[in-house]
């Protein structure tokens, strides 16, 4: 057992809640897994669940298990419990499942709107472990916290107060989300203590084709060539692609380049693996990597997650892959506990990719991201409220969560789905709720998008309703798992979209006509150049047209005219107010620079808040009508908000430094999209960096990649040279050497934000 | 003062417009309706006393559950099961005068812990001088939410040992919805001796004849019944909520007579497929409805009922005369291992068996008339399956035959023919004349087959018909050998 395992186990037998922040592969599954064992083995009646976000993790835990228990040759049933369930195996793990490993949809939905038929379960359970805590986070992670209140609630009924334990991939807060998650105080286990071999870690820009545009070489192309590479030298290697498009792409490249074949490294011995492969074919790929058949693996982030592959050679990511966290979890993948092995991050052209790859000293010196949730977002909060009346009556005085329960239940009353009588509020609806509340969206109300390439029409995604007007107007191109569709037909009424495949070379752009309007003013400081402040926001926005914009040149090829009403939200902001020393950025340069930093801070704020780009958003106005003066506004795009730009509150100076670097360190002359280009002003570079000067963002960093360090990050010729071959020491141009780091971790543990 | 007794000014109390009064409980009062109903007394057209009179143990197991959960269902029992154990774990003592009729109006349809059973309606047939002597109908209702506890104890009170549950569709919902209601009170479910879900009997019984098997269907389509005034089972939730919200009782009366009524209809309806299963010849009923009591009554190990209800299902479904004497009724069966007579072929080899010639089948036959004749030969070879599985040789070669004999005769018959005298009577040639005469109608499109299924009997005839002429050149082959 290593060291943080047995600590981990200690603290949970003395009885508190532990979050374990571990590496992939330094085998944090036992944290659990034996505690949980112990208490079934000392009293058979003991129960516990499992929560992975996917379905496929509670088919490897399961495996796991089972492996385990026949070691033990004890009488433990384990089952999944998840919408794959037949209905006659319900009935038994109902009544007798020792431990239940589930996914919180089905949590929501199946489990806790039917406690009684739990009973057993509830009025033993000893433990509730949630494994990839990271995943948590935003939306997800906020109906999470409601989730578990509901499930603590249900707990306090049947008389069982359950420990909760909890495992993470290298966050920056992993005890304050955990808190946060299940609102009780949690410890934090962080070093591992797992040995670890050397292990080089590769930054790699692809050369600039067109400056003016910002565009390199596709990261695909070169990540191909690496990876080929290194399966004609016999390694073991794991490609990461960002979509599933790319997966498919990059799959049947290093088939072809592999197909002449070196020793071992025929074109079968290479295996693509994403979300849509069957689990059984699923599982066979994962045994082949394991015993060594299979010599490559071509996957999207579904192998990032604590599927057990064993550890591989070499890793290739294509793209960065959207945080910290999620590129420790994919370089964690190679890395023999003993031996050397090497990661390899490919950048793209995106900004984010970008600074990363610009920053390295970022990457590996400073903390990872921030988990960030929301629980007491009022829409959230509501939906599980209903959820929670509908599983038991709600005492008055009672409270979910927040001081103001007995408000929010009174509205309920109003709206007439509780009735309130002799103290207490019951649920007084013929719906089910659970099933009006998605766990992966804000709102309730949703568009769906129906595919109707084939005869039989089937559902394929959903958008939530602030994003239909910006992502299924009509005539929209719509991504989904990397296919292209367009949209045919939007019943606004009916909240349908129709959609039919397609294979076009351009992507659609909406513009958004934005009124955004300061409702209150929760806090303000000042910084230099100006003043920030943070508070609610109501957001009108009108989609007004559509570009269309083609793929790599970003040439506009075309566009039309959007008709649909105008949403209004309201939901969190932060906003940055510029001082008198801004008016010595000229009238006439002031919009775009302003549209510059907007761009920017939209891009850089997801490195430093864990969440996708698309989660937040800017606005920027010269003269703003309420702070009076130009004022740029970052506001989280779901209503009420998560969080995300109430920290940007907080962590204004860095945001900024590092807007500051990316532009900067952009090789383009006067801005492209990697750096100020968005939002439909013509970028000014140049304007942008002064502004950026006068709010502070001055000074070269503690590590600036000028300095000389970590120099394969502005590695620009092609790594990959005729003839050249990595089994000896020459191949490997210069590297960054992580191996005896690992992640950083554990700089702010505990309780920071309380 | 308690909310919940609180009365509105201006609108009826519930108490004011139905007969009721309160039940004291150790959680309060619970308010109760109560009728009591002669046994002679007609529920759409049937006196509710006919119930006592129902072969309940039958019933049961075509319809139950036993107490634990375990279904009945003999769809997925095993063979061996039906052969042997037709009604296996029910108690032995069971009368009809234990049912307790029940039925839930309830504030949704979603389930769960949410829902809330407001009306529980309960009816029984009361014992005096360990006679039944009447049908007692009580109704609970729920006021408002803080009366649930009471309703469920008087309901915990009422119920006596021994008592077996019937309800329409209560299986899957009206139960473990009162199951779940008393383990949020806190308090213990009684057990059932068994559950007899009336739903699950007209399923088996009347899908076929009636379409869907709502019970407002069922009722018009079975027994005529029609309701003047009834409220929509979809609007009483919203009923409820607004007697909840307004205190106004107006629209109550006739909530509590839906349910009224849904428990008489179901003791018709209940006493009506019991009357069938126990006579099911004696019913004035057609191919479909037969069919299905036969069906079940083989299941349930009624072999010779079974037989004959499908024998008649086919004869009802027959065109006037043309009744083939292999589909006479047989009731009490011939000894069933007495080998076939008729035209069976001796111990000679070479034979010329009575086939039928082939004409080319007229397979577009339209119309009722058409649609008779497809309901007939499925019967038909339902038939044979069961008299197979049944291994009652003699009959089912006599059935098989005279399928040949028809206008337009069918491949399956030839080969059940070909499969019976390979391996059951071990005449190899006679077998293959079979097997040769089906390729002969094959070839001549008589047997009513598109292509695909032409092209799929062909090929597995001719590997039949191989290895029939394999097995016959290997037993002449073989005196040569033991010569050798």
């Amino acid at each position: 057992m290593y060291s943080h395992q047995a600590r981990a186990i200690d603290l949970v037998l003395k009885g508190h809640n532990v979050v374990a922040v571990t590496p992939t592969a330094s085998g944090k599954t036992l944290c659990y897994n034996l505690p949980v064992l112990q208490a079934v083995l000392d009293d058979p009646a003991a129960r516990a669940i499992y929560l992975f976000p996917t379905k496929a993790l509670s088919q490897d835990q399961l495996a796991e298990l089972h492996g385990l228990i026949d070691v033990l040759g004890a009488d433990i049933k384990t089952h999944t419990y998840d919408g794959d369930t037949p209905a006659a195996a319900r009935r038994a793990i109902r009544a007798a499942g020792h431990i239940v490993i589930t996914n919180p949809d089905m949590l929501h939905t199946g489990i806790l709107p039917h406690h009684t038929k739990w009973m057993k379960l509830f009025e033993n359970l000893r433990y509730v472990v949630i494994d990839e805590l990271h995943h948590y986070r935003g939306v997800f992670g906020s109906h999470l916290a409601n989730l578990i209140r509901r499930l603590k609630r249900v707990c306090r009924f049947y008389g069982s107060n359950p420990r909760f334990i909890l495992c993470s991939a290298t966050i920056a807060n992993p005890g304050e989300l955990a808190e946060g998650l299940i609102g009780e105080k949690v410890e934090v286990v962080a070093e591992s203590g797992a040995p670890r071999g050397e292990k080089h870690f590769i930054f790699y820009n692809p050369p600039v084709l067109n400056a003016r545009l910002g565009i390199r070489r596709s990261c695909l192309l070169d990540a191909k060539a690496l990876a080929a590479m290194f399966l004609r030298q016999g390694i073991q290697t794991i490609v990461f692609g960002r979509t599933r498009l790319a997966v498919e792409v990059l799959l049947s490249y290093l088939r072809e380049a592999c197909g002449a074949g070196g020793p071992g490294a025929g074109p079968e011995c290479v295996r693509g693996y994403r979300g849509g492969y069957l689990p059984l074919q699923r599982r066979e790929i994962e045994r082949g990597l394991k015993s060594g058949e299979v010599r490559g693996v071509v996957s999207t982030n579904a192998l990032e997650l604590g599927i057990d592959i064993g550890q591989l050679d070499a890793c290739v990511m294509a793209g960065y892959p959207g945080t910290v966290a999620s590129t420790w979890q994919q370089a964690g993948r190679a890395g023999r506990r003993s031996g050397t092995s090497v990661a390899i991050l490919v950048a793209s052209s995106s900004p984010l990719d970008q600074y990363i790859i610009n920053h390295p000293d970022y990457f590996f010196g400073l903390s990872p991201e921030h988990g960030l949730i929301n629980p007491n977002n009022r829409y959230i909060l509501l939906s599980h409220l209903k959820c929670a009346a509908f599983e038991l009556p709600f005492e008055e005085g009672e409270l979910f969560g927040v001081a103001t329960t007995d408000e929010a239940l009174r509205y309920l009353e109003e709206q007439g789905v509780l009735r309130r009588t002799q103290g207490r509020f019951y649920w007084a609806s013929e719906s089910f709720p659970a099933e009006d509340v998605s766990l992966r969206s804000a709102s309730t109300d949703n568009f769906v998008v129906i595919d109707c390439t084939r005869p039989e029409p089937r559902v394929i995604g959903e958008v939530d309703r602030f994003s239909a007007p910006m992502l299924i107007h009509e005539e929209a191109i719509y991504l989904h798992e990397g296919e292209q569709y367009q949209v045919e037909r939007l019943d606004y009424e009916e909240k349908k979209a129709y959609v039919r495949r397609v294979d076009v070379d351009y992507y659609t752009d909406a513009s958004l006509a934005v009124n955004l309007k300061v409702l209150t003013q929760a806090d303000r400081a000042p910084v230099p150049g100006g003043e920030r402040f943070r508070g609610e926001v109501q957001v009108n926005a009108l989609a007004t047209i559509f570009k269309k914009i083609r793929f790599h040149t970003h040439e506009n090829v075309g566009w039309g005219r959007i008709h649909l009403p105008e949403q209004e939200m309201h939901t969190t902001a932060y906003w940055l107010a510029l001082g008198p020393e801004a008016d010595r950025i000229h009238p006439s340069e002031l919009q775009s620079a302003l549209a510059g930093l907007a761009n920017l801070m939209v891009n850089v704020a997801p490195i430093l808040l864990m969440c996708d780009p698309r989660d937040i958003r800017a606005v920027s106005h010269t003269r703003c009508p309420f702070t009076g003066r130009p004022t740029v506004y970052v506001y989280d795009a779901c209503p009420g908000g998560v969080g995300l730009s109430e920290r940007l509150f907080e962590l204004h100076p860095d945001v900024l430094q590092m807007a500051r670097d990316l532009v900067r360190d952009c090789p383009c002359p006067d801005g492209c999209p990697s750096c100020t280009l968005g939002g439909g002003e013509e970028p000014n570079k140049s304007a942008t960096l002064r502004l950026l000067e006068i709010l502070g963002a001055a000074g070269p960093r503690a590590h600036s990649p000028e300095s000389g360090a970590l120099t394969a990050a502005r590695q620009e010729t092609p790594l990959v040279r005729a003839g050249g071959g990595v089994g000896g020491n020459g191949g490997v141009p210069a590297s960054a050497s992580a191996e005896e780091e690992g992640p950083p971790v554990g700089r702010s543990p505990g309780h920071a934000g309380g | 003062m308690p909310e919940a007794e609180a009365r509105s000014e201006f609108w009826p109390a519930v108490e004011d417009l139905v007969p009721g009064k309160f039940e004291p409980t150790p959680m309060g009062r619970a308010f109760a309706v109560e009728t009591v109903l002669p046994l002679e007394e007609q529920a759409a057209g049937v006196p509710l006393g006919g119930f006592l009179q129902v072969p309940i143990h039958l019933l049961t197991a075509a319809c139950g559950s036993l107490p634990g959960g375990a279904s009945l269902r003999f769809l997925g029992a095993t063979r061996a099961e039906r052969a042997t154990a037709p009604l296996p774990g029910l108690p032995g003592d069971l009368s009809p005068s234990q049912a307790v009729f029940l039925d839930t109006e309830t504030t949704g349809l979603a389930g769960g812990t949410g829902t809330l059973a407001f009306l529980v309606g309960l009816g029984w047939f009361e014992p005096c001088d360990g006679q039944p002597s009447a049908f007692v109908l009580r109704q609970y209702f729920v006021r408002d939410y803080p009366e649930e506890p009471a309703v469920l104890a008087a309901l915990t009170r009422l119920w006596r040992p021994g008592w077996l549950l019937v309800t329409f569709n209560g299986l899957r919902f009206d139960w473990p919805l009162l199951e779940t209601r008393w383990a949020l009170n806190r308090m213990r479910p009684p057990s059932p001796a068994g559950h007899l879900d009336v739903l699950r009997a007209a399923r088996r019984l009347w899908r076929g004849r009636v379409g869907s098997c709502a019970l407002s269907n069922l009722e018009a389509a079975l027994l005529g019944l029609r309701r003047e005034v009834d409220v929509p089972s979809y609007l009483i939730p919203s009923l409820y909520f607004d007697y909840l919200r307004r205190r106004d009782a107006s629209a109550l009366p006739a909530v509590f007579a839906h349910n009224r009524q849904d428990i008489l209809t179901m003791v018709a309806l209940a006493t009506l497929a019991g009357r069938r299963l126990q006579a099911p010849l004696a019913a004035d009923t057609d191919a479909t409805e037969l069919a299905a009591l036969g069906r079940t009554l083989l299941a349930l190990g009624r072999h010779e009922e079974g037989l004959a209800c499908l024998r008649a299902a086919i004869r009802a479904c027959s065109p006037e005369g043309e009744g083939s004497h292999g589909l006479r009724p047989r009731l009490p069966a011939p000894t069933p291992a007495s080998e076939p007579r008729g035209f069976g072929p001796s111990a000679s080899t070479t034979r010329t068996l009575p086939l039928p010639t082939p004409a080319r089948s007229d397979a577009g036959a339209t119309g009722a008339c058409g649609r008779a004749d497809g309901l007939r030969r499925r019967l038909v070879a339902e038939l044979g399956w069961a008299l197979k599985r049944l291994g009652r040789w003699a009959e089912a070669v006599e059935l098989w035959q005279s399928r040949l004999g028809q206008a337009r005769p069918e491949l399956e018959a030839f080969v059940e023919l070909a499969k019976y005298w390979e391996h059951r009577a071990g005449d190899l040639e006679a077998a293959r004349q079979l097997v040769l005469g089906a390729l002969k109608h094959l070839e001549a499109g008589a047997l009513g087959l598109d292509a695909g299924q032409e092209a799929a009997a062909r090929r597995a005839l001719g590997q039949r018909l191989a290895r029939l002429e394999r097995r016959l050149g290997r037993l002449q082959a073989a005196p040569l050998h033991r010569a050798g």
